[in-house]
């Protein structure tokens, strides 16, 4: 399959058993799936992990994909799975370190985002790193668009109000 | 235009769809209803400190060697129909260390059973000794040894991983743009292109290549014609003028921020910014321009250099906003840019850390209005002569400038109406500012203050 087929076409494939094709799909999202669960844990080895345990999620279900389904909105329903079964799972691990990291704002406000609530944190993820649209999220979160703006509002709310208190 | 509806807007903002939907009249009535509603204002700043604030935060670059062997580990499994094992799965203790005894047994037995086994043995041996990145034939041992933990990545101690993202200005990433280019680094004082490091820029914008300590001169050697490098930037480090020092305790992330080329207007901004009260160059890192015609809260930024220099390319002509930024709260006591299709040059800016508003209003002295709208020039020159700000008319006779606090300015007025004279000039405190007297501007938070022009007819 040419290296520039969509990654719908692509995930078909794969469904089909030609499951080579994940290797494409692996270097085009491995970056923007470790981004996504770095920013939502602060620990790099959890996210590669995590990443790892995508795709291998993607192989064992890869039957569930639906053709009229957009993939990156079906690959990265996977990883909210894969990164709330971890967080189920090791719920005193995760988030890592960084209490008490007060050193400049940033630091601050990473601790901040790793406090948020998860359902918050991903929204404030998935609309700030990932520049998805209301459409996107709504699609991803399976909600309506305006329910879907309503919730970045909220998260982004919370996510100062947060932020101001550990500033001081 | 209500609060609600402002919300609304900030809403879509957040989520990334106003340039899809905002119109360019409700520009003008956001903009307007945020003049007049702190709380809003408020809302918005917040906002927008928290995603400036959010994409200083650094990404810590993942070990890409490691990744494509755990994936390539995973194809493997597949292709054996052996599931691997997710590393986030629990299992128990003794399992990894099985796998692992069975498959160096195995190996161990597979290379003493064919021909060529010198080449299997040592590596054998060398993956005791110190696991190395995996190559073809090793792929599966040693991602099968990270399986259930995975190792620190495979970086010696006086290296360090340079990472960076491509990115709109907007701050939205590139997508999809295969052949985006190729950056280069270089290490200082070495001659020839052969000293240079390139990597590739993947379709999203982003790379990522581990380099040993030192100073390095960063480039980016090919990119897309269809965009034009605006900042290269490292931390406060600008890249386009500076080297980039890699030392051995901490990742690198570099930004790239581009423009489309058909985003690109040809004004171009020369200035200096200085401290109102002493003309030194100002302590401000950056001067902000705000806001394009597209949206409002957009804006782009440039360094201020040690002398108090700045300057902007490919600023659309229209009219802008400065402001500043650093590690002091600093304001601009004349903000306002005009910017023609040509650019603009000798843009002196004037900082202050705080402000004090001076509301000026023009009278007869018989009590009555002015019967004219004036046009009158009122000036405030700060006593170091170099700090010069214009009075703007505001509605009827009343006129307001900005000045920096605690300081002392000489008001001169001029182009009064025919028939008309200046009977007397004066502040709040009843100082006589028109035969030499000095205006003195309060330095209590929030200050404002009032000057009364009084006017005969002769």
């Amino acid at each position: 399959m040419p290296r520039n087929s969509t990654d719908e076409s692509l995930m078909a494939a794969v469904r089909e058993g030609a499951s080579g094709e994940l290797e494409t799909l692996f270097e085009r999202h491995h970056p923007e799936l470790y981004e996504f669960f770095f920013r939502m844990t602060g620990d790099r080895a959890a996210s590669e992990n995590l990443v790892q345990d995508v795709f291998y999620r993607i192989l064992k279900y890869r039957d569930t994909f639906r053709d009229e389904g957009r993939f990156k909105s079906w690959l990265f329903r996977i990883a909210r799975n894969a990164h709330h079964d971890l967080f189920r799972k090791h719920r005193t691990v995760l988030p890592s370190g960084t209490e008490g990291a007060r050193k400049d704002k940033a630091a601050t406000l990473r601790c901040a985002l790793l406090k948020l609530p998860e359902d918050r944190r991903e929204l404030v993820v998935f609309s700030q790193y990932h520049q998805m649209t209301p459409d996107e999220i709504a699609e991803l979160l399976d909600i309506e668009i305006p329910a879907a703006k309503v919730r970045v509002h909220r998260a982004m709310m919370d996510l100062w109000d947060l932020y101001r208190t550990l500033s001081g | 235009m209500q609060c609600e509806e402002v919300r609304e807007y900030l809403a879509d903002r957040l989520a990334g769809s106003l340039s899809d939907r905002l119109s360019g009249a409700v520009h003008s009535y956001v903009r307007t209803h945020m003049l007049s509603c702190p709380e809003c204002c408020d809302e918005m700043e917040h906002f927008e400190e928290i995603q400036t604030v959010l994409r200083s935060i650094p990404l810590e670059p993942c070990d890409s060697n490691a990744m494509h062997a755990r994936f390539d580990l995973l194809m493997g499994a597949k292709k054996t129909k052996e599931p691997l094992i997710p590393a986030v799965r629990r299992r128990p203790r003794t399992r990894p260390l099985k796998i692992f005894l069975s498959i160096v047994v195995a190996t161990a037995v597979l290379a003493f059973a064919v021909p060529g086994v010198r080449q299997v043995r040592s590596w054998i041996s060398a993956t005791r000794e110190a696991p190395p990145v995996p190559s073809e034939t090793a792929k599966p041992a040693v991602a099968t040894v990270r399986s259930d933990k995975i190792a620190p990545p495979v970086v010696p101690s006086e290296m360090a991983n340079v990472s960076g993202r491509v990115f709109l200005e907007d701050g939205s990433d590139i997508s999809d743009a295969p052949s985006l280019g190729e950056i280069a680094m270089s290490p200082v004082g070495s001659s020839g292109s052969t000293a240079a490091t390139i990597v590739k820029l993947d379709a999203n914008g982003r790379f990522s290549r581990s380099f040993a300590a030192g100073e390095y001169r960063f480039r980016v050697a090919v990119f897309s014609q269809d965009f034009v490098i605006r900042s290269i930037s490292a931390g406060a480090a600008d890249l386009l003028k500076e080297n980039l020092t890699v030392s051995g305790d901490s990742p690198i992330a570099v930004e790239i921020r581009v423009a489309g080329r058909s985003d690109i207007g040809t004004g171009r901004i020369l200035g200096t910014v200085v401290d109102g009260v002493t003309n030194a160059p100002s302590q401000a890192d950056r001067v902000v321009l705000c806001c394009f015609a597209s949206e409002p809260a957009e804006r782009v930024s440039t360094p201020v250099r040690p002398d108090g220099t700045f300057e902007f390319i490919g600023v659309p002509s229209g009219q802008y906003t400065a402001e500043l930024r650093g590690t002091t709260n600093l304001v601009v006591a004349n903000p306002a840019l005009n910017v023609t299709s040509a650019g603009v040059s000798g843009v002196k800016l004037f900082s202050a850390s705080q402000l004090v508003t001076i509301d000026v209003n023009l009278r007869l002295d018989t009590g009555d209005r002015l019967p004219y709208k004036p046009d009158t020039s009122i000036v405030f020159t700060g006593t170091n002569e170099t700090f010069r700000v214009v009075a703007s008319s505001i509605v009827g006779s009343l006129f307001r400038a900005s000045v920096p606090a605690n300081s002392t300015y000489a008001v001169t007025v001029s182009n009064i109406a025919a028939g008309y004279a200046i009977q007397s000039i004066v502040d709040g405190r009843m100082t006589d500012l028109m035969n030499g007297g000095l205006f003195t501007a309060p330095a209590s938070t929030g200050a404002s203050a009032r000057i009364v022009i009084t006017l005969s007819r002769n």
